[in-house]
């Protein structure tokens, strides 16, 4: 019985080696090497989180073996995490408003709810059983409240889009890695428990999922119709225009599609097994034309 | 007969028992009538009835018309030759203005609201809406409204700025007359209606429906009613927000859209299309819902698609919310704005490409019956189509910028309103006229009808895409000869008449039917819907018994369906209890979990709405100390309206509490569950409540980005302790009320009073506490933009704690009569969400007007 166990275990760290190995280029071609002390401190640090994170699932999927669709799942959007994270939009970030707002959008509403489809949490949990501490439970209890974790969400997205947060993350690698780390552990509850909802929290899970698309609009509209900058003088009024676009309309996308997909999930749930009569008739007499 | 003789004869045996059972029904309708009609004579004022309400609302809406049509025919004999002098300036400007509000405001939303009040209980198959009381209301808000704004034509003095009421033209500097007043003051009241149904009708179609109607069982026109009542409660707050404010500012000099004052002409524009693109499709959907009926029906097969037309249906109302930019091609918004709400607005194309394939699927694989509905049916698809290929036109930047307030526009608009709601409601009319009056329309004035209104509209509109693609702006009253315009206009205003002919027609038809028209027989389209279930004309109370539904089309698929309803076989055949009641039953899957009583005819929807009338009219003659007064006299009836609500003995019949075991079905009453029409109205009434307050929250930061005179933060130091004190006190209020309500509906009563005692205290506290903060903040809200919306805020939220103290209040009293405890939780229920609505309204508040500001640094 250990015997097997030990070996994949072996297996999974070699495999976890390759996949850094492969991946470390793309890594090291920014900020970790390339920028100040600082940065590239700052930078490793986000790399070793995501590494953290995935050396952790990659044990756990030894343990409880993940479906192959999921795992796929997992790993492709952690290999998108490190490319937004650490990739050349972090280096545009610096001076434009719209990179900076893609980056953000890409945790957000790409990242967070495709990690949360790939279901990680039995890996993870099976991976890291020594972890398990308070903060934790509050969070996997706000994960089960749709309304709550939007509410969270929510605080932090206004938050670090006031201009003095945001110049500090903007000059701060550290802030940043902060900002980004409570970008994606707020928006990964927010999608957990919309995505995850039960069918009694369905009408909450919509409303919560309405009530972003409505802030997040909100805040693009104003960073859209705005008339200065709000970032510093360096950025061009229509670099904030294009930010506040992408965040009004092109990252509304995800929210409507998954208004869209819970809404499918519950009519399938209730139409099956309640097959009647004639839900598609051909007409008062019943004759196939 | 006796025993002997029936047994020796079969067949008399048989006739005994139809006999029987036409006895039983016969006592069943008396009994029925007898609790379900409308008082005689003057009473009728005091129904409450939907079959009643529906048919004024429509009949109203249709008085409504023909006076905006006989307004268009002022517009098109004056533009029909060049430099015409039958109206002045002015005048045209009032007769513009006019039409084009009566036909949006008076006319489109109010006769859909009107048919939907009257099919909807009969479609889902129930006895009546939920909140009765509430659909007379709207009715008399609607039609007291109305009169206020048609008598400013009357007297001369109409509104002149547009239906679209534009700042700074409709500000008091532009607009000194009363006109805009009329419209702003008057239209707000209408809205109520608006709201009215729309609560009302979200909370029918979820929780009323006949059991075994699950969701997707719904005939498609329920669920294109209950697409746009939602729409209303997101679509009209914006609005109303808009129009208050500005009274305010034209009435009390608070400066909210003058540039003077820091504020943006713009923020007006906004605010109202936030609301107007919306209106397009709350318009839309209903008729898109009559033509996929009529299409089945009278196709003769079940629509092609049907779960595509309800999530397209949904896409488009979802959707219609992001759009309201284009409208502002023109107004100088970003390039980058501009562009990507082009591309959003060819998005619209693809929902409605889904419907408009469906209907054209149903059609082809059907085999149609070419009666008048078809005919209608038919123009309708031509017309809607090219409206909406104009309409992809007009979402390109570019040409939206060349043909922008010309008559192209003009044209667009009258192809999609025209095509989206006048030919799919008059054919609508033909189809259900039968069920009306239980006569059938002549074919023969009908189709002439329809083909003056056919040819008479394109030769109007068609030709008027040319005269504005040949320059000719909208708005102007007179144009010099020469510029090529003259024969267009000419055959425009030739048009106009040709279409009124054809209206005449139609109303000649429909006049003369009720009198003429042969009898109809019993669903004369053979139709699939419940209401052709009905007795023609359908009586008050609907069905003698409630249906047990089990599929999408059962009078299709449940052959002997009206005869076992009409015998009584299904629920709540009983009419024992002297009160008016329908089942209350689950949302999704429609199982039956409680008898709904409502309340029958009352004389407070109208007392109220009056006294409502009278608020906006002593407001439009500045007499303030009278309307405080009556403000006061509405009030009073709306609290004497909610104390004889719910678990009143007026309410619950001659049944005393906890004999519920007696209903019908073995259902409890559903006063004694956890779970009721008031909860959810309260709920879908605080949703729009909410909307209104984000529009605020929206026009504070809008301001506060785009406005380069605004300063957002507010010295807000000296009443910071002032705040924090009522925002403290009003989540002790909220949470001690919540503990109450929870305490009580788990059986434990012990120190409710006490708790009660306490939410009050706190609460005026609160409101004392806000009071003081507003006088330490010394606002100056004649002079600043940001001040008069601080203030408003303030009046805002205080009105919502106030109201829970009052509510509280009345609480307490009904406790200690008996009418509500650990028996009946319910309305301590009903009453939570408001409480919780009142605290997080203040904290968000808190943080939006002081903290954020505060924490934006500098320039904020």
């Amino acid at each position: 019985m250990t015997e097997p166990h030990r070996s994949s275990v072996w297996g999974a760290t070699w495999r976890s080696g390759l996949i850094l190995c492969v991946f470390s280029p793309v890594a090291m071609a920014h900020n970790p090497l390339t920028g100040s002390t600082e940065e590239r401190l700052a930078g490793l640090l986000s790399a070793a989180l995501l590494g953290g994170m995935w050396l952790l699932y990659l044990r756990g999927s030894i343990l409880v073996r993940p479906s192959l669709g999921r795992a796929i799942l997992f790993h492709v959007t952690a290999l998108l995490c490190a490319v937004t994270v650490l990739g050349p939009l972090d280096d545009l970030a610096k001076t434009s408003t719209a990179a900076h707002m893609s980056q953000h959008m890409l945790l957000m509403v790409v990242i967070a709810p495709l990690w949360v489809l790939s279901k990680p949490m039995a890996q993870l949990r099976a991976a890291g059983s020594g972890l398990a501490v308070s903060p934790w439970r509050a969070m996997v209890i706000a994960s089960t409240q749709p309304m709550t974790a939007a509410w969270v969400h929510a605080a932090v997205i206004w938050f670090w889009h006031l201009p003095v947060f945001y110049m500090l993350a903007v000059e701060n690698p550290w802030w940043h890695s902060v900002e980004h780390l409570l970008f994606v552990v707020t928006a990964g509850m927010f999608w957990w428990a919309v995505l995850h909802s039960s069918l009694r929290r369905l009408p909450l899970a919509l409303a919560s999922l309405l009530f972003t698309l409505m802030h997040t609009g909100f805040l693009g509209a104003l960073l859209t119709f705005s008339r200065t900058t709000w970032y510093g003088e360096a950025r061009s009024l229509a670099d904030q225009q294009l930010a506040g676009m992408i965040m009004w309309v092109v990252a509304a996308l995800p929210y409507l599609l998954a208004l869209v997909w819970l809404s499918y999930r519950a009519y399938r749930y209730y139409s099956r097994g309640r097959h009647s009569v004639g839900e598609n008739t051909t007409g008062p007499v019943n004759d196939t034309d | 007969m006796t025993d002997r003789q029936a047994q020796a004869n079969p067949d008399q045996q048989g006739a005994a028992d139809v006999d029987q059972d036409q006895r039983d029904k016969s006592q069943l309708h008396l009994d029925l009538t007898r609790v379900w009609s409308n008082l005689p004579g003057l009473g009728g004022l005091a129904a409450v009835n939907h079959g009643t309400i529906g048919m004024r609302f429509m009949l109203t809406g249709v008085v409504f018309f023909l006076i905006g049509g006989v307004l268009a025919m002022l517009l098109r004999s004056q533009l029909a030759i060049p430099e015409n002098t039958l109206l002045n300036a002015d005048q045209y400007s009032q007769i513009f203005t006019m039409h084009g509000t009566i036909m949006m405001f008076l006319f489109a939303i109010p006769v859909l609201e009107g048919l939907a009040i009257y099919m909807i209980p009969k479609m889902i198959g129930a006895r009546d809406l939920l909140f009765p009381r509430i659909s007379a209301f709207g009715y008399y808000c609607y039609l007291f409204g109305g009169i206020i704004i048609l008598s400013s034509l009357a007297l001369g003095v109409a509104p002149d700025a547009g239906w679209f009421m534009y700042t700074p033209l409709s500000s008091i500097e532009f607009s000194p007359g009363p006109g805009s007043d009329f419209w702003l003051l008057g239209i707000t009241f209408v809205e109520i209606s608006a709201m009215a149904a729309g609560v009302e009708l979200t909370v029918s179609i979820l929780r009323g429906r006949a059991p075994g109607m699950t969701l997707f069982r719904m005939p498609v026109f329920v669920w294109s009613i209950l697409a746009m009542a939602l729409m209303i409660l997101f679509g009209f707050p914006p609005l109303i927000l808009a129009s208050i404010l500005l009274e305010l500012e034209r009435a009390a000099g608070m400066p909210f859209f003058d540039v003077a004052g820091g504020s943006d002409p713009l923020l007006w524009q906004h605010l109202f299309w936030l609301f107007g693109h919306p209106e397009v499709y709350i318009i839309f959907l209903p008729a898109a819902g009559v033509v996929s009926m009529l299409i089945q029906v009278l196709a003769r097969r079940s629509l092609a698609g049907y779960h595509w037309v309800v999530m397209g249906m949904m896409l488009i109302a979802f959707l219609s919310f992001g759009l309201w930019v284009h409208h502002m091609f023109t107004v100088g918004i970003p390039k980058v704005a501009a562009a990507f709400f082009s591309i959003a607005s060819m998005l619209v194309a693809i929902p409605t490409g889904i419907l408009v394939f469906a209907w054209l699927a149903t059609l082809w694989s059907g085999r149609v019956v070419f009666r008048l509905p078809m005919l209608w049916l038919c123009g309708f698809l031509v017309i809607f189509v090219c409206g909406g290929l104009t309409g992809v036109m007009l979402a390109l930047v570019p040409f939206n910028w060349q043909v922008h307030d010309t008559h192209f526009v003009v044209a667009h608009m009258h192809y999609v309103l025209v095509g989206s709601l006048f030919f799919p409601l008059v054919a609508g009319l033909y189809y259900w006229l039968p069920l009306f009056s239980g006569r059938m329309p002549s074919e023969v004035l009908g189709r002439f009808g329809f083909w003056l209104s056919f040819v008479g509209f394109n030769i109007t509109f068609l030709l008027m895409h040319l005269t504005g693609l040949l320059g000719m702006p909208r708005r102007v009253f007179f144009y010099e000869s020469g510029l090529g315009w003259d024969w267009l206009n000419l055959l425009s205003s030739v048009g106009g008449f040709v279409m009124a002919a054809g209206v005449a027609m139609v109303l000649v038809d429909v006049a003369t039917h009720v009198r003429f028209g042969r009898k109809s027989p019993a669903n004369p389209w053979n139709a699939d819907t419940l209401e052709w279930a009905l007795d023609k004309p359908p009586p008050a109370y609907n069905f003698i018994s409630l249906p047990d539904v089990e599929t999408r089309h059962p009078l299709w698929l449940q052959p002997q369906l009206s005869e076992h309803l009409a015998s009584g076989k299904g629920y709540l055949a009983d009419a024992g209890r002297s009160r008016r009641e329908t089942l209350w039953t689950d949302t999704l899957d429609a199982r039956p979990l409680a008898v709904a009583q409502i309340p029958g005819n009352s004389w407070l929807p109208l007392c109220a709405a009056l006294a409502m009338a009278a608020v906006c009219i002593t407001l439009l003659l500045q007499a303030y100390t009278w309307a405080a007064l009556a403000t006061l006299v509405a009030l009073g009836y709306l609290l004497r309206w909610s104390w004889v609500n719910g678990a009143h003995p007026a309410m619950t019949g001659n049944m005393s509490a906890g004999s519920a075991s007696e209903n019908s079905d073995e259902l409890p009453l559903q006063l004694d569950t956890r779970d009721g029409p008031g909860r959810w109205g309260m709920l879908f009434t605080l949703v729009a409540d909410a909307t209104l307050y984000i529009s605020l929250v929206f026009a504070w930061i809008y301001l506060w980005a785009v406005s380069p005179g605004f300063t957002a933060s507010t010295v807000f130091a000296p009443a910071a302790s002032a705040l924090m004190t009522s925002a403290l006190l009003v989540v002790v209020a909220g949470a001690v009320y919540r503990s109450l309500a929870r305490r009580i509906s788990h059986g434990n009563a012990q120190g409710a009073v006490a708790r009660l005692v306490l939410v009050i205290i706190a609460g005026l506290l609160h409101l004392g506490a806000a009071g003081l903060a507003i006088y330490q903040l010394e606002l100056q809200y004649l002079q600043f933009t940001r001040d008069a919306l601080v203030l408003f805020m303030f009046v805002y939220v205080m009105c919502h704690s106030g109201l829970g103290i009052v509510a509280t209040a009345l609480q307490l009293r009904r406790l200690q009569l008996g009418f509500v405890g650990t028996h009946r939780p319910y309305e301590f229920l009903v009453l939570q969400p408001l409480w919780m609505f009142s605290m997080v309204v203040f904290l968000c508040s808190l943080v939006v007007f002081f903290a954020l500001p505060a924490a934006w640094g500098t320039g904020a």
